[in-house]
């Protein structure tokens, strides 16, 4: 098996646990897009999710000599920004109207030229209509590739509720997917 | 395997079967379309989903790190007692299995010393152990057979108690370690 962490990254991390901001500048540049790219996908705002993956960058220095590499940094990462972004999504969710998130019911087909555009916007709305507990799980195994058990650790979750979860949010996708999805067959 | 499983597909779709599972699945898949068309499915949404992709972010990469760094507060570097107590912290698990087996191994050498003379009779007890004292106080006559077995088991059961502690305090102390582990991993994320 392959040590979890790579030997220049455990270095880095080593020397940035040690208080080394430049070291820690570079697992930064190295992690933010996906970092990034993770909030995104779990609050479906770009602003927002910068802003948590620098409020996640900043807690992982504040705890970095806590760290140990029995799991890659980066699942490290994912772990403290999931938490951020699913604490932000719990506060925002009091406040606005979920239903704006939704996709907009049509039974409209998707026109030729705008079809890309107008795809993406329903595939995103349909990801981001999830529950933000199965749309966590999802997003990590469908866009970051994470195993049952890793996600069970980022998620701070049993793996058999990371199970169920995936599940419940395949088959709420493959409802509201369908018709991408039987466009595509066949 | 005659049943479908759609959980299994999603195992296999999610590379999570392994080894002999993942033999048998794929055995069973070749031959099952009911199966072959769930994981057709589970793969179309794979690909689907890939729709939902990032828009470019308002911060460039290099101003989003240089941000975060503006904002690092300087860390104190660990002062070496800091890093020595963290180490004996890590270590607490092997130093308490080391001092429970080092524990035991005296014990039971003692324990066995002590039998060995007690038996033999070749060191004299320092003291008449707690039940000889007991079995004087209610006036028995008791010989010098009779006294050695008595100071056996006084001192063989003085020894379990002391046993007894020790697990008992390495015991605690593992939990204790536990605990603290426990606490420190929920407080880091
Ligand atoms: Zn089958």
């Amino acid at each position: 098996m392959p040590a979890p962490v790579a030997q220049d990254e455990w270095r880095l991390v080593t020397q940035a646990q040690r208080g080394d901001q430049e070291a820690f500048g570079e697992l930064i540049r190295r992690n933010q897009e996906q970092v990034i790219g993770l909030v995104y996908r779990l609050c479906g705002d770009m602003e927002l999710a910068e802003d948590a993956a620098q409020e996640a960058f900043l807690r992982a220095w504040q705890h970095l000599p806590s760290y140990r590499p029995d799991a890659p940094f980066k699942n490290w990462l994912y772990r403290i920004a999931a938490n951020i972004a699913l604490s932000a999504l719990r506060r925002e969710r009091a406040m606005t109207d979920i239903d704006d998130l939704l996709p907009a019911a049509s039974d409209e087909e998707p026109e030729d030229e705008t079809e890309a555009s107008e795809r993406r916007e329903y595939v995103r709305r349909a990801v981001l209509a999830l529950p933000a507990a199965s749309r966590a799980v999802l997003v990590l195994r469908e866009y970051e590739g994470l195993s049952y058990r890793e996600i069970a650790e980022v998620l701070n979750i049993p793996i058999g509720t990371v199970m169920s979860r995936l599940n419940y949010a395949r088959s709420k996708l493959r409802e509201s997917l369908a018709p991408y999805l039987q466009a595509e067959g066949e | 395997m005659s049943t479908h499983h759609t959980s299994l597909v999603s195992f296999y779709h999610d590379g999570e079967l392994h080894r002999r599972q993942l033999h048998h699945f794929e055995a069973h898949l070749a031959g099952c379309p009911i199966c072959q068309k769930e994981l057709a499915t589970l793969r179309r949404l794979s690909h689907v989903l890939e729709d939902f992709t990032i828009p470019v972010g308002k911060t460039s990469p290099e101003r989003f790190s240089a941000r975060i760094r503006a904002r690092l507060p300087a860390r104190q570097r660990q002062s070496a007692w800091r890093t020595a107590l963290q180490g004996v912290w890590q270590a607490a698990p092997a130093l308490l299995f080391g001092t429970l087996t080092f524990g035991q191994a005296v014990l039971m050498l003692s324990g066995a010393a002590l039998t060995i003379a007690g038996l033999s009779g070749s060191v004299p007890w320092p003291r008449n152990s707690w039940l000889v004292r007991l079995a004087l106080l209610f006036g028995a006559a008791i010989d010098h057979s009779t006294r050695s077995l008595l100071q056996l088991l006084g001192t063989l059961s003085w020894f379990t108690v002391l046993e007894l502690a020790f697990l008992g305090i390495i015991g605690l102390l593992y939990w204790g370690w536990l605990a603290s582990w426990w606490a420190y991993h929920r407080s880091v994320a």
